[in-house]
C-alpha cells in the first residue's frame, strides 16, 4: 500500500508540475505588465483554485470531465489521468502567480535593450526574460509541485481512492486512519513529510547558487 | 448556543439518513423539547471518529463490524447494542445501457465501471466485495471496480454515468431518480448477513440519545424503518 | 530636430520630456502625432500609420544605469546582437578587453558603459541613443567615458542623441545642442552658445557659467587661457598650450567695479559692458558681455550703489581659482 501509494504520488506529482510549470510560466508572462479590460477577471479565473475548497473544485471538474460532461469523451475519472489533473488544476494558480510576479520584476530595460539589437520575442524570451526570472520560477515549481504531491480533495472526488491505481499518498493517510492503521497512518505522514522538505532544499540550494 | 451544546448528537451510516429524518421528527411531535443532531458517514468513518473521541452520543451502524471495533474503545455504554433493521444488496445500472438480469450479467463488457463502496471503509462496499468473490466474479470484473466513499456516492457515480453499474442497498435503489435502473437483487447467502446495529456511546448526551433508542426500538419506530424498505431486526 | 552623425545633445530642464523623446525614436511608445525617420527610411509616421518595432528599427540605445545582461559575460553580451565582426575587437575598441569573460552582475560603473556602448555598437545601428549614461558614475569614470564617447563619436559616423540635464557635459561632448521645454523643442544650435548666459538653453543651465577656452600657457602656479578674446588667469591646468578647457565659474564669485583697482588679491580685472540687468528673487542677475557673456550676482544694494544698467562700463574682479576645470 505504501509503496504504491509513493511511486504513484512521486509519478503523479511530477507530470503535473511539467504541465503547470509550462502552462504557468506562458499565461504569467501573458499577463505581466499587461493592462486590458477584463485583466482581473482573467487574473481571478486563473487563481480560483486556490481559493475554493478543493472538494468544490474536484466536484466541478468531475462534473466537466465526466462522461456526460464537455470533455466526456477521455474517460478521465478514476484514472491515474484525473490524479494528474486534479494536482494540476490545484497547483496552476501557485505558479501563474510565481512566474508572473518574476516576470513583472524584471528590469524592463533588458527587453527593450534585447529588441534594439535585433532580438525576436521568442528570442528575448527564451535568452533574457527566463534565465533573469529563474529564481522567481523555481520557487513557483516548487510550491507546485508541494500542492500536487499534498493534493486531497478535488483528487478524491475526481479520481476516486482505488488502491494501486489512483490512491495517492495524501489518499492512503486518509483511509488508513479511518480504518484505524495507525501506525501506517503515521508512517505515510512522515514519509509525506520527508518527501516535501527534501524537494523544497532541493530548489532552494539550486536557487541560492546564482 | 448552550442549546446546541445541549442536544444529542446522532452518527448514522449513510444508508439509514432517510428514515433517522423521519424517527427524529416523529420523536420531537413526541417528546417535544429534545433537540437531536443528526450526522451522516460511511460506517467506517464514524468508527474512526469514535476512537479519536468525537463527542457522539449514539451510533447507528450498517454493520456489525464496525460495531465491534467501535466495542473495543471501551466508549460504549454497557448494555445498549441491538440489532434494528436489515437490508439487501442490489445491482443498479445507468441509464442508456441494457440492465443486467442477474448478477453474473456483470461480467458483460458492457459494464465498464463498476461502482461499490471502499470495501475498507464502507460495509455496503465490504458487502458487495463478499459477494463479488463468492460468486467467482472478481477475475473478471476485479479491475473494473472504483470504489465510493459511501453508498451515496456509489449512486451518484452511477446516476452521472462516471459508472456503468453499482451495488449499493435496496433501500437505496427505491430512492434513485430516472438516471439510475434498478437491477437484480443478490443472493444473501454471497454475503454477511447486512445487520444494522445500535448503540450508546459514553457522553454528555447519552441520557437523551437512550430515549430516543427506545423510540427506535419501539413499534412505531420499527415501522418508520419498514416504510423505507428496511427488512425487521433478526430475532 | 535634426541629428546628423555626431553628437546631439538633448538638454532640458526634468519633465522636459528628453526621455520620452528617446523612446519615442527608439520605437518604445507610440507618440500620437509626428514623424520620425532615419536617413531615408521612415519609422514613424503617425497620418500614415506607420510604426516600425524596435527590433527592426537599427536603433541602439545605451541607458543611464543600466547593467549589460547580468547573466552572461561581457563577451556574450558583445556577441548578442553583433552583426558580424569580432566581439572581442568591439570590447578592446572601448578599451574593456580585460572584462570579455566577467559577467554581466559584476561589473562597476565605469566598466558597464563600456561593455553596453561595445554591445549596442556591434550591432552596426544606424543611430545611437544614449539616455544620460554618465550620471551614475563617479567623477573619474565620467571623465573617462566621457573620452571614450567622444573617441567612438569619431569612428562611428553615425548620429548620436545624447539626453542630458547636465550642461558640462553638454558643453563638452555636444557638437550641436537641441533644447527641450515642456515637450517642444524650443532652440537649436552650438552647446556653448545656447548655454552662455542670456542663451536660449539658459533657463535649464543653472546659474554656472560654463565656459570653453583655449590654453595659451600653464604653469605649476597658474595658467592662461584664451576666454573668447580675453586672457583669463586660472589655477594651473595641467594641459598643454592649444588644449580646449572647460571652465565652471560661479555667478558669485566675481566682484564688480566701477573703475579701476588696484592692489587687490584677484588675478584677473576683466573689461566688459553690462548686457542686461534683472532681479530674480531677491537676487539682482546681471550679464556682462566680456566679450563673451558672463552672469554675475549681486545683491539688490550693490546693484543700487553702483546704479547698474545696460550699456555701462564695468570691471569684474575674479580671482584665479574661481574658474574651476
Amino acid at each position: 500500500m505504501i509503496a504504491a501509494a509513493l511511486s504513484l504520488s512521486v509519478q503523479v506529482a511530477v507530470v503535473a508540475t511539467i504541465l503547470v510549470t509550462i502552462a504557468g510560466t506562458l499565461t504569467g508572462r501573458a499577463l505581466a505588465h499587461r493592462s486590458f479590460p477584463g485583466r482581473e477577471v482573467v487574473e481571478t479565473l486563473l487563481s480560483l483554485p486556490l481559493v475554493l475548497p478543493p472538494t468544490v473544485t474536484g466536484y466541478v471538474l468531475l462534473v466537466l470531465l465526466g462522461r456526460r460532461g464537455l470533455l466526456g469523451g477521455l474517460s478521465i475519472p478514476f484514472s491515474w489521468l484525473a490524479c494528474v489533473v486534479a494536482a494540476a488544476v490545484m497547483s496552476f494558480p501557485l505558479m501563474h502567480r510565481a512566474a508572473r510576479v518574476a516576470f513583472e520584476e524584471l528590469d524592463p530595460r533588458h527587453t527593450l535593450t534585447a529588441a534594439s539589437l535585433g532580438a525576436g520575442r521568442l528570442r528575448s524570451f527564451l535568452a533574457i526574460e527566463l534565465p533573469l526570472a529563474r529564481r522567481g520560477l523555481a520557487a513557483g515549481i516548487a510550491l507546485a509541485f508541494a500542492r500536487g504531491l499534498g493534493e486531497f480533495g478535488a483528487t478524491l472526488m475526481l479520481a476516486g481512492n482505488i488502491p494501486g491505481r489512483t490512491q495517492t499518498l495524501p489518499l492512503a493517510v486518509y483511509e488508513a486512519s479511518l480504518t484505524g492503521e495507525n501506525r501506517a497512518a503515521l508512517a505515510l505522514c512522515a514519509l509525506l513529510t520527508g518527501v516535501s522538505i527534501a524537494v523544497l532544499l532541493a530548489v532552494a540550494r539550486l536557487g541560492r547558487h546564482r | 448556543m448552550i442549546a446546541v451544546l445541549l442536544a444529542a448528537l446522532i452518527a448514522t451510516a449513510v444508508s439509514l439518513k432517510k428514515p433517522m429524518d423521519e424517527a427524529i421528527a416523529a420523536f420531537s411531535k413526541k417528546v417535544p423539547g429534545e433537540k437531536l443532531e443528526i450526522e451522516a458517514a460511511a460506517s467506517g468513518v464514524i468508527v474512526a471518529q469514535v476512537e479519536h473521541g468525537a463527542p457522539l452520543d449514539l451510533f447507528l451502524s450498517a454493520s456489525p463490524v464496525e460495531m465491534d471495533r467501535a466495542a473495543k474503545t471501551g466508549r460504549l455504554v454497557e448494555g445498549t447494542r441491538r440489532a434494528i433493521a436489515t437490508n439487501r444488496l442490489v445491482v443498479v445500472s445507468r441509464k442508456g445501457l441494457a440492465p443486467p438480469k442477474t448478477f453474473d450479467d456483470l461480467m458483460d463488457p458492457r459494464f465498464a465501471r463498476i461502482a461499490i463502496g471502499n470495501p475498507k471503509t464502507v460495509p455496503a462496499g465490504r458487502y458487495a466485495d463478499q459477494a463479488i468473490r463468492k460468486a467467482e466474479l472478481t477475475g473478471t470484473i476485479g479491475r473494473r471496480l472504483v470504489f465510493g466513499e459511501n453508498v451515496r456516492q456509489v449512486l451518484d457515480y452511477v446516476a452521472r454515468g462516471d459508472a456503468d453499474a453499482g451495488i449499493v442497498y435496496a433501500t437505496d435503489a427505491a430512492l434513485v431518480g430516472a438516471d439510475v435502473v434498478p437491477g437484480p437483487v443478490i443472493d444473501a447467502t454471497l454475503h454477511d448477513p447486512v445487520i444494522y446495529e445500535a448503540a450508546l456511546v459514553s457522553g454528555e448526551g447519552t441520557a437523551r440519545a437512550k430515549a430516543f433508542l427506545e423510540f427506535l426500538a419501539s413499534p412505531a419506530g420499527l415501522e418508520i424503518l419498514a416504510k423505507n424498505g428496511f427488512g425487521p431486526p433478526p430475532q | 530636430m535634426r541629428a546628423e552623425p555626431g553628437i546631439t545633445v538633448v538638454f532640458g530642464p526634468s519633465g522636459a520630456g528628453k526621455s520620452t523623446l528617446l523612446r519615442a525614436i527608439l520605437g518604445a511608445t507610440r507618440p500620437s502625432e509626428g514623424r520620425i525617420a532615419l536617413g531615408d527610411r521612415v519609422l514613424f509616421d503617425a497620418k500614415a500609420g506607420i510604426h516600425v518595432p524596435i527590433r527592426e528599427r537599427r536603433i541602439g540605445i545605451v541607458f543611464q544605469d543600466a547593467e549589460p545582461f547580468p547573466h552572461m559575460d561581457a563577451r556574450a553580451n558583445v556577441a548578442f546582437g553583433a552583426r558580424g565582426g569580432d566581439p572581442d575587437a568591439w570590447l578592446s575598441r572601448v578599451g574593456g578587453s580585460a572584462l570579455a569573460a566577467k559577467r554581466g552582475a559584476v561589473l562597476s560603473g565605469g566598466e558597464r558603459q563600456r561593455v553596453a556602448l561595445a554591445r549596442a555598437l556591434a550591432a552596426e545601428p544606424q543611430a545611437l541613443l544614449l539616455d544620460e549614461p554618465l550620471s551614475g558614475l563617479e567623477l573619474a569614470s565620467r571623465e573617462q567615458i566621457g573620452g571614450l564617447l567622444l573617441e567612438l563619436r569619431r569612428q562611428a559616423r553615425i548620429p548620436f542623441v545624447y539626453v542630458t540635464h547636465d550642461p558640462r557635459e553638454a558643453v563638452r561632448l555636444g557638437d550641436r545642442l537641441v533644447y527641450l521645454e515642456r515637450g517642444r523643442v524650443v532652440a537649436e544650435g552650438p552647446p556653448s552658445e545656447l548655454l552662455a548666459p542670456g542663451g536660449a538653453a539658459s533657463p535649464a543651465a543653472g546659474s554656472t557659467n560654463w565656459l570653453r577656452a583655449v590654453v595659451v600657457e600653464d604653469g605649476p602656479e597658474e595658467a592662461r587661457v584664451d576666454l573668447g578674446g580675453t586672457l583669463v588667469v586660472t589655477g594651473p591646468l595641467h594641459a598643454p598650450p592649444g588644449t580646449v578647457v572647460d571652465l565652471a565659474l560661479a555667478a558669485e564669485e566675481p566682484i564688480l567695479a566701477r573703475g579701476e583697482v588696484h592692489g587687490v588679491s584677484a588675478r584677473n580685472f576683466l573689461a566688459g559692458v553690462v548686457s542686461s540687468v534683472q532681479e530674480h528673487d531677491g537676487i539682482v542677475v546681471v550679464i556682462v558681455a566680456t566679450p563673451v557673456p558672463l552672469r554675475v550676482h549681486v545683491t539688490p544694494e550693490s546693484a543700487r550703489e553702483l546704479s547698474l544698467a545696460p550699456g555701462q562700463r564695468i570691471h569684474l574682479l575674479v580671482k584665479a581659482t574661481a574658474f574651476r576645470p
